[in-house]
């Protein structure tokens, strides 16, 4: 975890000091979109590579399916509310 | 854009699964993933860092928003209570399931430790669930809802897998805050985990 704050600290220094360099954006872009699908590929491969994912699925997928879901909705309803109160707060 | 990213982690499932890739690109997934996180963080850096206005805005006006993450705890587990109405589950290793926040290889090993290989099993697919939720539900909510609520749904991810999505679609001042966001919640995985088991 150390490391991936190190390697934002870095860019935010970059991006502070070289942030009128326009050959940077353009090399950047295409970094950017070239890393984030090697990351999600990977991210996908590493899930995949267990040889009992299809028999877990078919044990666990609709318990799992519903925990993850009944997470999300709620988390967003959450943050939602919180966002809109804070909001309102920080106006007055 | 979004269609590709979609594609490409269905893609990087399916290659493993039927073993269609070489050996060593599965052996080193984990690396080739810890790599391309690196350039993105760096990445995403120097776009904070460019955009002073992003940072300036969430300090002036926005800081409410790095209560966030408290938000998605909070909802997280009382998602994770429901849950256990509508499956086998019980209240408590729902919460268990519920708290890995997204990280499904860490959750899934305390659990499968401490409680059985089966509830490992079910954090393991709760939370890669969530995880890919996540990568489609990110660009409608930050258009739809807000910026700072597209965060919540990638939990603990905010601040690797997903971080590059949300910057995308919710802007650089969401992406300071989604890396605090999975930072704080990464860290609470290991001590909330356990106390619902």
């Amino acid at each position: 975890m150390v490391n991936y704050l190190i390697f934002l600290a870095v860019g935010v220094f970059f991006g502070i000091f070289f942030s009128s360099a326009n050959g940077i954006i353009k090399v950047k872009n295409i970094f950017m979109s070239l890393s984030v699908l090697c990351l999600l590929f990977f991210m996908g491969v590493g899930i995949g590579k267990d040889p009992n994912l299809k028999l877990k699925i078919a044990n666990f997928g609709l318990s799992a399916f519903v925990i993850a879901s009944f997470s999300i909705l709620f988390s967003v309803i959450v943050v939602f509310i919180m966002v809109r109160i804070f909001r309102r707060f920080s106006k007055q | 854009m979004i269609i590709m990213m979609i594609l490409f982690t269905i893609l990087g499932v399916v290659a493993a699964q039927f073993e269609i890739l070489p050996q060593i690109l599965v052996e080193y997934s984990g690396n080739i993933t810890e790599y391309s996180l690196y350039l993105l963080l760096l990445i995403i850096g120097y776009d904070i860092g460019k955009d002073k206005n992003a940072v300036l805005r969430l300090i002036t006006k926005d800081k409410f928003a790095f209560l966030v993450p408290v938000g998605t705890v909070a909802g997280t587990l009382i998602g994770g209570y429901f849950a256990s109405f509508f499956i086998t589950l019980n209240a408590k290793d729902s919460l268990a399931v519920s708290a890995g926040f997204g990280w499904y290889s860490l959750s899934a090993v305390i659990i499968s430790k401490m409680k059985s290989a089966d509830l490992g099993s079910i954090a393991f697919l709760a939370n890669v669930f969530r995880e890919m939720m996540s990568i489609v539900l990110i660009p409608v909510i930050a258009k739809r809802v807000g910026p700072y609520v597209s965060i919540t749904p990638a939990g603990a991810t905010s601040m690797d897998t997903t971080l590059p999505i949300i910057e995308k679609y919710a802007g650089e001042s969401a992406a300071i805050v989604a890396f605090a966001h999975g930072f704080i919640l990464s860290a609470l995985v290991p001590v909330i985990v356990p106390m619902f088991l």
